[in-house]
């Protein structure tokens, strides 16, 4: 039975992946290490998460409500994510797939900068291998440009715990991977040679990320751009559009007003169609002891 | 011999942190923000359709024994129940995706707590592999989105060491006190009732039943029944007779949960092995009521 279950210990995901292989070198170390009581709980923890597979048909492994629907969780799935997608779309009055504001008076107003003007930190990079390089500053597209479809979320391997974060804006950090293809090659590379990643690049002065110019105020705007960090590793790869880091909020409304519009009473009786979905964490609801 | 050790004990804690733990300022913004972590609605009456109290308690159950068998911290499984208990706050879901949702919010509340965090893989196979990893890591992005990234729950194991550094108790029972109070705040997520209870009237409670249980044997507090729930009271600024009722459950589910272990021991057809998982936290036997 451990023999069978091996495979599985060897494929972690993740933040797994990069520690050292313990299981065989833990079991030797068992025996040496028994007199050490300071460790001997250390060294229980270890072997059950790592030695001997313990999974070996324990009374915790089981179905409790019977045989899944695959293709029906598959399908839950895409509602969900399309949800999450919507949900941020309204949030932040901007098409994530498109990467677009979205047109007529909302609760935010973009506003196109130089994405020149921002800090390297916001802007678009595109990994390459280890490497992760700055796209060059494009040209100013007309109109909404060439997207491609929104791909199925589930093509993606949503590990979250790799390289790059999972961001809120599923729909779009699942496009598909005609990406690089499409890319004009010269962008990625005029800019910067291969910089291990995450290094900002070398035309960039050391402290850019501090001493850039005063960002345009609002919390709002920080975090959209944030959020557009986030969903960079999608956006780049659809050059012809313009980015989300070419655009920042601004807020139109003051804040309290903005606030009341979203909250949801209770996260029961959500307005509109969406039943109380993602009303539940809206608001914190002070409650009486 | 030393340095072997060294090299074995790869789960590292941080030292506890006076800074942390006798700042009251600490204590006070843990209790100003606790709410907000608080699931939004009883969901059995207006969210879920097809969930029943009953099955919370069964994939409580099952997620309390894969914690216990994995040894996880112990923050980790009331951790994932709150985010179980928020999800279904917000999101109607079928009773065959809730075993998967209780391994998601496991595997997301050990990424948050500890230094070795469970991985998909294992928490798998504890579903009878009636999940599939990859299933797994994408509705980790449904949760993470529905929980609207907001992990760092307060749980009531925050509260406790607040708590217990008040208390006039020799320095030498703390240990157990702590160990009783723990158990006692892992057998409060297994039941709906605390839900919504905010986690510092959880502990406080856990801590209060866990000295009442221990005076019984031992002279463990140098005060009693009445002055020990006002000086609780007084700690966490929780409601006296809020305090007691919620003391008074806590012992009548472990008064419930002991009897449920002596029926499963009367019960000939488990074998001794299998007794030792089930689902009643080992240090409740200890208990003399």
């Amino acid at each position: 039975m451990p023999a069978r279950l091996e495979p599985a210990e060897r494929a972690r995901t993740g933040t797994e992946g990069a520690r050292p292989p313990a299981g065989r070198h833990s079991e030797r170390d068992a025996r040496a290490v028994h007199r050490s009581t300071a460790s001997a709980s250390a060294m229980e923890r270890l072997v059950s998460r790592r030695t001997f597979p313990p999974l070996v048909r324990s009374s915790a492994c089981r179905s409790l409500f019977g045989p899944v629907d695959h293709e029906e969780l598959s399908r839950e799935l895409q509602m969900r994510l399309a949800e999450l997608t919507a949900e941020d779309q309204r949030r932040w009055d901007y098409n994530f797939q498109q990467d677009m504001p979205l047109p007529g008076p909302g609760r935010l107003q973009w506003t196109e900068v130089d994405s020149e003007s921002v800090p390297a930190f916001y802007r678009e990079t595109v990994q390459v291998g280890r490497c992760r390089l700055l796209l060059a500053p494009r040209p100013r597209p007309d109109g909404a440009g060439a997207s491609p479809p929104p791909g199925p979320p589930a093509e993606e391997p949503l590990d979250g715990l790799g390289e790059a974060p999972a961001s809120p804006s599923s729909g779009s950090a699942a496009a598909p991977a005609p990406a690089p293809a499409a890319a004009p090659p010269e962008s990625a590379e005029q800019e910067a040679g291969p910089p291990p990643r995450n290094q900002e690049p070398l035309a960039e002065p050391p402290h850019s990320g501090v001493s850039g110019r005063p960002a345009p105020g609002t919390a709002a705007t920080s975090a959209a751009a944030a959020t557009s960090a986030a969903a960079g590793g999608a956006a780049i790869k659809k050059l012809p559009g313009p980015l989300i880091s070419d655009f920042f909020a601004k807020r139109k409304r003051p804040a309290p007003e903005a606030k009341s519009s979203n909250e949801v009473p209770a996260g029961c009786t959500a307005p509109g169609g969406a039943p109380a979905v993602g009303s539940a964490e809206q608001t914190p609801r002070k409650r009486l002891r | 011999m030393e340095l072997l050790c060294c090299e074995v004990d790869r789960v590292r804690r941080a030292v506890p942190d006076a800074n942390l733990l006798y700042d009251d300022r600490v204590l006070q913004n843990l209790l100003t923000i606790e709410e907000r972590y608080l699931p939004q609605c009883s969901y059995f009456k207006c969210v879920q359709k097809d969930i029943q109290p009953y099955m919370r308690r069964m994939v409580a159950t099952w997620m309390l024994e894969v914690c216990e068998e994995q040894k996880c911290e112990e923050e980790v499984f009331p951790l994932a129940m709150n985010y179980l208990d928020r999800f279904l706050a917000g999101v109607p879901t079928p009773k065959t995706h809730l075993q998967l949702l209780g391994a998601v919010c496991m595997f997301l509340a050990s990424k948050l707590k500890e230094t070795i965090p469970l991985t998909a893989e294992k928490l798998c196979i504890y579903t009878d592999n009636s999940i599939k990893p990859q299933e797994l890591l994408e509705w980790e992005l449904v949760v993470l989105g529905k929980l609207k990234w907001n992990l760092a729950a307060v749980t009531p194991h925050d509260f406790i060491e607040h708590i217990l550094r008040k208390l006039p108790q020799p320095s030498e029972k703390l240990p157990l006190i702590r160990k009783h109070a723990q158990t006692f705040i892992a057998l409060c997520a297994t039941d709906f009732k605390f839900a919504m209870y905010p986690p510092s009237m959880i502990a406080t409670g856990s801590v209060g039943a866990a000295i009442c249980g221990l005076q019984q044997d031992d002279d463990v507090s140098s005060l009693t029944g009445d002055a020990l729930v006002d000086l609780l009271a007084k700690i966490t600024n929780t409601d006296v007779d809020c305090l007691k009722a919620c003391q008074e459950q806590i012992e009548v589910v472990l008064l419930n949960s002991l009897q449920q272990f002596r029926q499963d021991q009367g019960d000939g057809s488990k074998s001794e092995d299998e007794l030792d998982q089930a689902s009643t936290p080992t240090d409740v036997r200890d208990i003399d009521l």
